[in-house]
């Protein structure tokens, strides 16, 4: 994915930002839309603001569309106001003088549309985000959800060969969110150009977006389809947030693997050199938390890893539940409230932690 | 496939996470309890009542000396019909002129960083630490009809500023542009840019982003600086008296008069003091909220 595309963006760049250099490559095809996903400082934010010329790169380049918008050597500069970039940024911005009528036709009205044209093409725009009849309202006569519409239009109405999103959704309340999510997979889909969502929350990355890209303290530390990304995981923050337990270890064979560190052997799904792991290799295991089994008395039978732990932790998450436990290996379970019912856990409570072997991925470290 | 997201849904929708939100603790009852422990001594009361009497003091020495019932024939004299026509026309001109100059001024300082600007920041603030009359001396010196750019401008344009009403807006706007350009510079200087930010990206150059963006969220703040501004002006003494003198109708103002009637007419004295309290107070009201905020 990191050959240069004609139509799209292609970046490659190092960019100072604070206490850390950002270093980044990325390429994103017109109407592709990528997450970009990281805990809070990874450098998300840095990368956007660098893309939209908020932020001047320290090396590299950005190109889009094959036209230079930042680059070193030679240098190649085009200001923000010049690129065909738009933003939405995280806390809206919205100019609070105008009307959303008036903040939707600012771009355009900036980019030399006659005043009357301006305003038929932000009343076009605000009735595709479902806001016609608010045309004349303040931001602060505006709902959460109509405002970040509003933002939404204003930065499509542009027509910018790249959108940028900022945590677009994180302002919401859970019941806005669902509806404003849905509605932005729909312009995204609709979408020409280059679209990158910056964001922290799985469901927004997983529905968003086509492709993902995870950065932790400046660097790409995994990208590819969400599928992907969530089966497979390479960092302890993406497992989180996907809601699996990642473990680190040592293949032993082709269907065992040593914990680390000098932690239990796990007999798992067998792999093998026809993946790609030998003996030795270190590998990720994912384990996900409806996989792991929870049993008053030691299982007889199937599930071939056990062993005795202690319940540490009980949440609920949707209409489940999360045991924490703490024995060999730290481990998350989920049962159902039924289950857990039946087995009576308390934290304190002894407990026998089992996973079939078929349940768990072995990938290369 | 599960997700965890509600854990931060929930972290997420109290705000974004660049800002931290309310530390438990620091809300009003922690902000009521450190202002208790904040509280002054009691054995500063009296002295702060001494102070509070000798500012108010003045004023009711004022009302008490006012001629209520002259009140309607002194207004009426020519002379201070003269002085109060002249002082809002040269009042509102010289606020005129420190817009015109000072919120370009302001702009410069505020947002274009060149080597010196602490020393012309230091500098464009003299004039309200100098004594005014030094001022109208030093307007004296440099425009003056000796002086050798008033020769060119006598010479060349026939322009005479000094003993007239064009001096006297002059000597005004020398005295209050910097009320001007510090309120103005410091709204732009810790104002927010983030929505400019937002103008650049939709494409707005720098004209637009500044009329269209910059300038109505420091509109507060330029309004605030101009009726600062009128107020100086219009309470300017020592550099109007010095550099434009004390001609009826041409450049005696308001506190030029009261200065000249207080020796014969003491009563006609308190009456334009009054108004210009009046006046002031008027201003003090108009910028409550910025001056005087209520905790």
């Amino acid at each position: 994915m990191s050959a240069p595309v004609a139509a799209g963006l292609d970046v490659d760049v190092t960019v100072a930002a604070g206490s850390f250099d950002l270093q980044m490559a990325l390429a994103v095809a017109s109407g592709e839309v990528v997450a970009l996903l990281g805990p809070n400082g990874a450098g998300k934010t840095t990368a956007l603001r660098a893309l939209a010329g908020l932020h001047r790169i320290a090396a590299g380049h950005i190109a889009l569309d094959g036209t230079d918008l930042d680059r070193r050597t030679p240098p190649r500069w085009v200001a923000p106001e010049r690129r065909p970039v738009a933003m939405v940024f995280q806390d809206l911005r919205l100019f609070p003088t105008m009307t959303a009528r008036e903040n939707v036709a600012f771009g355009l009205r900036s980019r030399g549309l006659a005043r009357g044209q301006a305003r038929a093409r932000a009343d076009t725009w605000l009735g595709r985000v479902g806001l016609a009849d608010r045309a004349g309202d303040r931001p602060d006569q505006l709902s959460g959800g109509q405002a970040q519409r509003v933002g939404l239009a204003r930065a499509l109405a542009i027509d910018p060969a790249l959108l940028l999103l900022d945590e677009p959704l994180s302002a919401l309340d859970v019941a806005t969110r669902a509806d404003v999510r849905r509605e932005l997979r729909s312009h995204l889909d609709a979408f020409a150009g280059a679209a990158i969502v910056v964001t922290h929350d799985a469901v927004d990355a997983l529905t968003l977006a086509d492709r993902l890209v995870v950065l932790d303290a400046g660097r790409v530390v995994q990208q590819g389809p969400p599928a992907e990304v969530a089966r497979r995981p390479r960092s302890a923050w993406v497992a989180d947030l996907v809601g699996v337990t990642l473990l680190a270890g040592t293949a032993v064979d082709h269907e065992r693997v040593r914990t680390e560190v000098d932690g239990p052997v796990l007999v798992t799904r067998p792999f093998g050199a026809a993946y790609g792991i030998a003996a030795g290799a270190h590998v990720y295991l994912a384990v996900r938390p409806r996989a792991v089994a929870l049993y008053r008395n030691r299982p007889a039978g199937s599930p071939r890893n056990v062993w005795h732990s202690t319940v540490t932790g009980i949440d609920a998450v949707g209409d489940q539940v999360r045991v924490q436990t703490d024995g060999q290996l730290p481990m998350t379970a989920e049962i159902t409230p039924a289950a857990l019912a039946e087995l009576a856990l308390a934290p304190g409570d002894a407990v026998w932690v089992a996973i079939k072997a078929t349940e768990l991925d072995v990938y290369p470290r | 496939m599960s997700l965890r997201t509600d854990q931060h849904r929930d972290a997420s929708a109290t705000g974004p996470p660049d800002q931290p939100g309310p530390i438990p603790g620091t809300g009003r009852a922690a902000k009521a309890s450190a202002s208790h422990a904040g509280r002054a001594p009691r054995s500063l009361v009296p002295v702060a009542a001494i102070a509070v009497a000798f500012l108010v003091l003045p004023l009711v020495g004022l009302l008490q000396r006012a001629p209520w019932s002259d009140l309607g024939s002194v207004l009426r004299a020519p002379a201070v019909g003269d002085a109060l026509r002249l002082s809002v026309v040269t009042a509102s001109a010289s606020t005129v002129a420190c817009l015109v100059l000072g919120l370009p001024l302001a702009w410069v300082l505020a947002r274009s960083p060149f080597p010196g600007r602490r020393v012309v920041r230091a500098l464009v603030t003299l004039p309200m630490v100098l004594p005014p009359v030094v001022g109208g001396a030093a307007l004296l010196f440099s425009l003056g009809r000796r002086s050798p750019l008033g020769m060119v401008l006598e010479n060349a344009f026939g322009i005479t500023l000094p003993f007239t009403t064009t001096g006297a807006i002059l000597a005004q706007t020398f005295v209050a542009m910097p009320f001007l350009v510090i309120t103005v510079e410091g709204a732009l200087r810790t104002g927010d840019r983030r929505l400019e930010e937002a103008a650049t990206t939709l494409g707005a150059r720098r004209w637009t982003v500044l009329l269209r963006v910059t300038l109505p969220q420091v509109a507060p703040s330029v309004l605030a600086g101009a009726v600062l501004a009128w107020a100086r002006a219009l309470g300017e003494f020592g550099a109007t008296i010095t550099f434009a003198g004390n001609l009826q109708g041409r450049t005696q103002t308001l506190p030029l008069a009261v200065y000249e009637v207080l020796q014969n007419d003491p009563g006609a004295a308190v009456v334009l003091s009054l108004v210009l309290v009046v006046v002031s107070l008027t201003v003090l009201i108009a910028l409550r909220d910025r001056w005087t905020p209520t905790a």
